[in-house]
């Protein structure tokens, strides 16, 4: 068996509030293998972001993390921070959400990128420089701008900047948390075309995080679906997005048009996330999910792996093809609506 | 950008020739002669009348006028009513020694502000940041004077750590530019006005600068670069400290504007023979070539600094651009 990347074991994060710990993320487990690309998708808030600073390590001091994060056979939740700084782009780099502030305003984008270079090679200044204009010649961005400092350049130009940077020191695994969020239509898709390129050239593994689920049946092989901090479902993304057997998943697709532009109406799903100081009991999904009985708000439901390598928390995975088929209408989504309001 | 520091200085003199009217008439507005102060009341009539005729102040006021910015003009500020000496020999030898008290005292007090800030704001909530603010607060609110005099009276009084005021020790230092500033002797005479100076002065761009750390370390480009694998260390000075700065730049402007009181309370404190004390003669002699040109130089100095501000903040920050027109 081919030994894993990344393989994150039973993590869950919780930050401080007024109110009490907010239980963010809660029991995930997700592996990656070396070359792969995972798509990490999730409505806003539901964790997805805390899962890549628990990997990172640059969750604010109040969060706590339990569980193990293995990367290279090592626990990055438990190595030193001078380990832990050894491996932070040098091995795992992101392109993070805001690339329009993710750059210093008071210095030369070249500067910053050689900046990141030298902090993990003893390179001299000039060789930095040299491999700064090929970075920039990959992402497709004239080498000269690098002389230009960030406001000077337009989104899209800031966030291929940060993919330059991310690809610098040829890491292990480059995560992209939502690289195209703030990105006008035109350019998310230059810019997920570039992505996936590189990473074809590169044999980076990739973890990709985004609420556009188009964006991961563009570039990911597996993914991983969470709702409310936990995951809901996993697996290859063929199998996830086409035989979706949580039906959270199903109104997910539906919340989204299919990227092969056929046309269909888009369906939403009604209600709001739960507050994740005081969780509900069971299933977590279970007040918005229109096939919720009894049991689902009484015990959280097990783990099923319901094909080879894909993942479902479900109770009902047994009646997914009937799940499925009401899921596609709009009245199972609203006619539930009116059932929760009197409810 | 030469175009900017052109128009700017078109902006600055037009500034100074609005200063130097309104101190010709805030003088002359001011109940009281020159005559007042060192001349017997009981003067006969002629001979007062005399004195004033003397020093042109018989004159109608638009006469006067028309007279001062010529000599202003032509850099004459005329002869002092009290000593009779020419005003810029009087300036001469009273401005070397404010520059370096006021100097060394917003150096300092910029140094140590800049890194307190740095540095309470880094680490947020310790005690260290409690107890660096209320004694920063403690020394703002106190009387600059009050801390002169107790430091006076502490460290050199009791402990002899300091001269008890002045610039140099009798019969020292009146021998050229060097013998007189750049001795240890001078050294150890400024130290106390400059740390008292300093002590009250450091607060307000110590706040300004822990506040504008607090936003930039929340920053998206801080987190990006604790990614990349900096060292705290890294990124507190060279990112963190180098953006907090810019606004710290602004108030330096402010703060010289405001050290010019505080300075003429140190000099008096200290017996420092400079500027500030001069000011405050003249003022209270009714000498007005004197008073003009010293408020004169007070104000060159701060549109100066102002203007020198503008500029080095176009430097720190490569967003602001100097446009034409």
């Amino acid at each position: 068996m081919m030994n894993s990347l990344l393989d994150i074991k039973n993590l869950s994060t919780n930050y401080q509030s007024l109110a009490g710990p907010v239980r963010a993320v809660e029991d995930v487990n997700i592996t990656l293998n070396p070359g792969e690309s995972l798509g990490l998708v999730g409505e806003s808030g539901c964790g997805k972001t805390t899962i890549i600073k628990s990997i990172m390590r640059l969750l604010p001091k109040d969060a706590t993390s339990t569980g193990e994060i293995i990367f290279d056979d090592k626990n990055l939740l438990e190595i030193s921070n001078s380990d832990m700084r050894k491996i932070r782009w040098d091995r795992i780099s992101i392109v993070t959400q805001s690339a329009m502030n993710s750059l210093d305003p008071v210095y030369k984008v070249g500067d910053q990128i050689v900046e990141a270079i030298r902090t993990h090679e003893s390179v001299s200044k000039q060789e930095a420089w040299k491999r700064a204009e090929e970075l920039f010649e990959i992402v497709g961005v004239d080498k000269d701008r690098l002389h230009e400092y960030p406001h000077q350049y337009s989104g899209g130009m800031r966030q291929r900047a940060i993919i330059a940077m991310a690809l610098a020191l040829n890491p292990d695994l480059i995560v992209a948390d939502e690289p195209t969020t703030a990105l006008d239509v035109v350019v998310q898709a230059q810019i997920l075309k570039r992505i996936r390129e590189i990473q074809k050239r590169t044999k980076s593994s990739m973890i990709m995080v985004t609420h556009d689920i188009s964006v991961v049946a563009e570039t990911c092989q597996k993914v991983v679906v969470m709702y409310a901090g936990k995951v809901v479902e996993s697996g290859s993304v063929k199998e996830v997005f086409e035989e979706p057997h949580h039906p959270y998943t199903m109104g997910l697709k539906n919340a989204f048009s299919d990227i092969k532009g056929e046309k269909f109406e888009l369906i939403s799903i009604p209600g709001y996330p739960p507050d994740l100081v005081n969780p509900p009991k069971g299933c977590r999904f279970a007040e918005r999910c229109p096939f919720a009985t009894d049991i689902c708000y009484e015990t959280t439901p097990d783990n099923t792996e319901v094909n080879n390598g894909h993942i479902a928390a479900c109770h009902h995975v047994d009646k997914v093809n009937e799940m499925r088929e009401e899921a596609k209408k709009r009245e199972t989504w609203s006619n539930f609506d009116k059932g929760v309001a009197h409810k | 950008m030469v175009s900017f520091i052109f128009k700017r200085l078109i902006q600055t003199i037009i500034t100074l020739y609005i200063l130097i009217t309104l101190l010709f008439f805030m003088f002359r507005i001011l109940p009281g002669d020159p005559t007042t102060m060192f001349v017997d009341a009981a003067l006969p009539l002629e001979a007062r009348e005399a004195v004033l005729e003397q020093f042109g102040l018989d004159k109608p006021l638009h006469e006067q006028y028309w007279l001062y910015m010529k000599n202003f003009v032509q850099g004459d500020f005329g002869i002092s009513f009290n000593s009779r000496e020419p005003v810029v020999d009087l300036i001469g030898h009273y401005l070397m020694p404010t520059i370096f008290l006021m100097g060394s005292t917003i150096l300092l007090a910029l140094v140590i502000a800049i890194i307190l800030g740095a540095v309470t704001a880094w680490y947020r909530g310790s005690k260290f940041e409690a107890i660096a603010v209320s004694v920063a607060l403690f020394f703002r609110s106190a009387p600059i004077f009050w801390i002169g005099m107790v430091a006076l009276a502490f460290l050199s009084h009791q402990l002899n750590l300091f001269p008890i005021g002045g610039m140099h020790e009798p019969g020292q230092g009146s021998n050229g530019f060097f013998e007189t500033y750049f001795t240890l002797e001078f050294l150890h005479h400024l130290i106390l006005p400059s740390i008292v100076g300093a002590a009250y002065y450091v607060a307000s761009p110590m706040l300004v600068m822990r506040s504008s750390m607090i936003e930039i370390m929340d920053e998206d480009f801080i987190e990006l670069n604790r990614a990349k694998g900096l060292s705290e260390k890294a990124i507190l000075f060279k990112h963190a400290v180098r953006n907090a700065l810019l606004p710290v730049v602004t108030e330096i402007a402010l703060i010289v504007g405001f050290a010019i009181g505080g300075q003429v309370l140190l000099e008096v404190v200290f017996n420092w023979p400079g500027i500030g004390r001069l000011i405050v003669d003249s003022i209270s002699r009714n000498d007005y070539p004197v008073a003009q040109a010293t408020f004169f130089l007070m104000g060159v100095i701060v549109i100066f600094l102002n203007l020198i501000a503008d500029i080095l903040y176009g430097y720190l920050d490569p967003r602001v651009t100097y446009k034409k027109g």
